[in-house]
């Protein structure tokens, strides 16, 4: 890598940081959602039961864990990162087409990809430290911080980066597409709510139905999700630990490869076509 | 959405036993009351913030044409594209759930109707709150979804426990959506039941005060706010 592209990485990843602490409320919003939105299956779910022994006691015959609470704050979580990829990165370039400015940045000399990486990098980051907040803060509101303060939530943190790689190829297909969609934002909410079905954020992927299922494995962040939940509650792996991470390793490569051809072919499609500044 | 939930909850209740009646009544009908409080609740105050983002705030309220029916128009756009989500989210709902309970059609859409100018009237008071917010939607959302869950949009209050009912009780939504669900599925109002006496005509006579006065409140709030950016010279900040 030369020095050059080393230092737009570095620039557009102080640029995001920038806006990032401009924004403190989205930081705190950002923390809390994921809590949020698992707060809604676990009240729903503890009151449904008549009471949080129950639920736990139920919730364990149904899935195999008693610890609901963590359950869906790892799957809330997740949920968030995926649509943080989607809408914030997958519509970076629209925001900088609805700003008039990518015409300036796709007729300069230098690369897109350099700015892109810096700013994935930047997302990758900040959903880490994110997870870590919210859980934190999750586990020790529903009481259980033990399955969060210890080694294996570091291993999770570990399969999260790796799974979190396939979802940035998934933004790079929705910023390729959002380039040649007038209506992005319609395109999106439709695939969040898919996301959240299909991944299993509030339930097992088993119990879905069967085809489904390898819809669901076939998603960037499934095996994921599924494994960070085997590690810290001890439900079962897809296959086994090695080659889960394997399979999510050459998911997320494949992903980032057919995400990075889908944006090329995009913009030179765009670039020969109508231009760059009408959306 | 309504396949989300259904899915959510499934693991908290035993492989043979079905979900409560109670519960599948206000999944199947929660979600259209979610999409038609959401523009009031959202949309407006994204709106003014959209226009103050963009610098046009400022001369749309220095103009001499009426604002209210601006803003007004501007939800009401979104109100009809919610109108037409919530009737796909029905029929999903009812392909899902097995069927729509509808005891009483009338009663339940008069209380719909009645609940339409509270939602707006808590609109514009969100919107005055959250005006001087820079950064509008984390905070508008946390307000949403606050109203949204202690309204008992999708959760029945016998199913809240008894402190969370008594929260339920000052959020002003509440009201006409307890006597929208216990007038669709034939049963009595729950929010006031056993709290307070009689609450079969406190909760209607509540819901019909709250019609009235809170989008006037509400317009005044905004009124306030407006003046005092006037004032201060604030229209124009994003």
């Amino acid at each position: 890598m030369s020095q050059r592209a080393r230092h737009c990485i570095s620039s557009e990843f102080y640029l995001e940081c920038i806006h990032m602490l401009r924004y403190k409320e989205w930081i705190l919003a950002a923390t809390l959602y994921p809590v949020i939105f698992a707060s809604m299956p676990i009240l729903l779910g503890t009151w449904l039961a008549s009471g949080a022994e129950e639920a736990s006691r139920i919730f364990a015959e149904n899935v195999g864990t008693g610890a609901y609470s963590i359950f869906l704050l790892v799957g809330a979580n997740m949920w968030f990162f995926v649509m943080t990829a989607l809408w914030d990165f997958g519509l970076k370039l629209r925001k900088e087409q609805a700003s008039g400015v990518i015409e300036d940045l796709y007729l300069a000399t230098g690369s897109l990809t350099w700015p892109l990486v810096g700013s994935g990098l930047f997302s990758i980051l900040q959903c880490l430290a994110k997870y870590v907040a919210s859980m934190l803060i999750g586990s020790i509101l529903y009481g259980n911080l033990r399955y969060v303060a210890n080694l294996d939530f570091l291993y999770g943190l570990g399969i999260l980066t790796v799974g979190l790689v396939g979802v940035y190829g998934i933004s790079f297909m929705i910023g390729a597409m959002v380039l040649r969609v007038k209506e992005a934002f319609s395109l999106l909410v439709i695939l969040q709510m898919s996301f959240g079905i299909l991944m299993g954020v509030f339930y097992p992927v088993s119990s879905l139905p069967y085809g489904l299922r390898w819809i669901s494995y076939a998603l960037p962040m499934t095996i994921a999700l599924n494994d960070i939940r085997a590690v810290l509650l001890s439900t079962q792996y897809v296959i086994d630990a090695h080659w889960d991470l394997l399979l999510i390793l050459c998911q997320g490569l494949l992903y980032i490869f057919i995400g990075v051809v889908a944006l090329r072919r995009s913009e030179r499609g765009i670039r020969r076509g109508a231009g760059l500044a009408s959306f | 959405m309504v396949l989300l939930i259904v899915l959510a909850t499934r693991p908290f209740v035993p492989k043979a036993q079905a979900l409560p009646p109670d519960f599948t009544l206000s999944v199947s009908w929660g979600g259209l009351l979610l999409l038609l409080s959401s523009s009031p609740l959202f949309e407006l105050s994204i709106s003014v913030r959209q226009e103050r983002t963009n610098g046009t705030l400022e001369q749309i309220f220095l103009s001499p044409s009426p604002k209210l029916p601006l803003l007004l128009g501007r939800a009401l756009r979104s109100q009809i594209l919610s109108l037409l989500y919530g009737a796909s989210y029905l029929v999903s709902a009812a392909y899902l759930m097995g069927g729509l309970q509808f005891q009483n059609p009338f009663q339940g859409i008069y209380y719909l109707l009645l609940g339409i100018p509270v939602f707006y009237g808590l609109g514009f008071i969100v919107m005055a709150l959250t005006f001087n917010v820079r950064e509008i939607i984390p905070a508008v959302t946390m307000l949403q979804i606050g109203v949204v869950f202690l309204s008992g949009i999708f959760l029945p209050f016998n199913l809240m426990p008894y402190a969370l009912r008594a929260i339920a009780a000052f959020v002003p939504t509440s009201y006409s959506i307890d006597l929208f669900r216990s007038a669709i599925s034939g049963s009595q109002p729950q929010l006031l039941s056993s709290m307070i006496e009689p609450a079969n005509l406190l909760e209607p006579l509540l819901a019909h005060v709250l019609a009235l006065v809170l989008p006037i409140l509400g317009i005044l709030a905004f009124r306030a706010t407006i003046r005092r950016a006037k004032h201060r010279g604030g229209l124009q900040q994003g």
